[in-house]
């Protein structure tokens, strides 16, 4: 986990199910009828994951932080 | 939720009208809240906490957000909430600093999906701005779309800039809040559009200036008023006013779509107002020789500014009701 962030990865539901199997992310959930996984993952994989998967529909990006509007 | 505001959003005339929320549920993503206040005894219907430390309120900023939609009015029957009849459903997913992560809102808005609230308070939104396409505002448009539920969402408070609105304030689905002040000014604090990708945001207004909200016992984040009060401000509370209107007319017209109440809500909108500083402030300063080409460029700026700043207007519950039940007639013939 140590140096590890969580990801959301959102793509078609072949493209995911073929990187849920990836070791290098660690699924934490997967919400199928909005087409988007959460992985935990090192930014140095994730780097890698989109060169590898750049001719695929798949966007990798970092969890956002959310807050309550005060 | 006084009741001057209720009457200044033609909220009274649909109580009137015996429209007051009743069976309608609502559903309140946030902070957790104070099971213990007396305007909410008996208006919670369930709760789930996503974090580790219990329902409680640690904020007080979603039980004021409760309080404005469906408090009773039990100290003071001027502090109803506006639709004081509906029951509750709590989700609370932030941690003691208010911060909550992306896949537990998801969670959480699927959970009170599950059990069938009608209308969702959304008084949370993302550090970052977004163009819509991320997985929290897709969900919103998910729900709306495929479920069936209203989403009401909070712009934030990150004006006067323009580019301002975060997720899931930039979801197409969503009903998109400002705020104003009590003369149907824009607060300057009230984040503006357009989105990312150029659709109009925030679609209206509403109230979000010392509002009086039922506050949590032992919280402090706002201005005191008594045991039970406080007066609370900007976006996230004007949120509510328009989620508890929603429910009121969810009420009246069951069987109408989210499109058909967003749009009725939307297209009999009261006019609200740029505030003067924001328009002065758009001004170069140190030449006035060319002041009047500015001057040129600030009215054709001015349409832009408030076309992505107040949206349709500052809501109004009773023209909406109207406007709605035109929809419906039409629909019929």
């Amino acid at each position: 986990m140590k140096g590890k962030l969580k990801f959301s990865i959102q793509g078609s539901q072949e493209n995911l199910a073929v990187l849920a199997k990836d070791p290098r992310l660690e699924v934490v959930k997967s919400v199928p009828h909005i087409e988007t996984m959460y992985a935990n993952a090192t930014e140095e994989d994730i780097v890698e994951m989109k060169m590898e998967n750049k001719d695929k529909l798949v966007i990798f990006a970092k969890a956002i932080p959310f807050r309550s509007v005060r | 939720m006084t009741h001057g505001i209720c009457r200044r959003l033609g909220v009274t005339r649909l109580w009137s009208l015996k429209i007051t929320g009743k069976g309608i549920l609502v559903g309140v993503i946030g902070t957790g809240i104070d099971l213990g206040h007396p305007d909410l005894e008996g208006k919670i219907q369930a709760t789930k906490d996503f974090t580790t430390h219990g329902i409680s309120d640690d904020i007080g900023h979603d039980t004021a957000i409760a309080g404005i939609i469906a408090a009773k009015g039990a100290k003071n029957w001027r502090l109803r909430g506006l639709a004081y009849e509906t029951q509750l459903v709590i989700a609370k997913v932030t941690q003691f600093d208010g911060s909550a992560e992306e896949d537990v809102l998801i969670d959480a808005l699927e959970w009170l999906a599950s059990q069938g609230v009608q209308v969702i308070n959304f008084s949370i939104t993302s550090d970052s701005v977004t163009d819509g396409r991320d997985p929290v505002s897709r969900e919103v448009n998910y729900l709306v779309q495929k479920r069936g539920i209203g989403v009401v969402c909070a712009a934030g408070n990150y004006g006067p800039a323009h580019y301002t609105i975060g997720s899931p304030g930039v979801a197409e689905q969503a009903i998109t809040v400002g705020c104003v002040n009590n003369q149907d000014v824009l607060r300057l604090a009230s984040s503006r559009g357009p989105t990312l990708d150029g659709r109009v945001k925030p679609d209206a207004v509403a109230p979000g200036e010392r509002i009086l909200c039922p506050r949590a016992h032992n919280t402090n984040s706002c201005d005191i008023h008594s045991d039970f009060y406080g007066f609370f401000d900007l976006t996230s509370i004007a949120t509510p006013h328009v989620a508890g209107i929603y429910a009121l007319l969810r009420q009246a017209f069951p069987k109408a779509t989210p499109q058909q109440l967003k749009q009725a809500i939307l297209e009999s909108c009261d006019p609200a107002y740029m505030p003067i500083v924001s328009r002065i402030t758009s001004l170069p300063t140190g030449f006035f020789y060319r002041l009047q080409a500015a001057l040129k460029r600030f009215f054709s700026r001015k349409k832009f500014d408030e076309k992505h700043s107040i949206g349709h207007g500052r809501v109004n519950a009773y023209r909406a009701y109207l406007k709605l039940k035109e929809l419906m007639n039409v629909g019929k013939t």
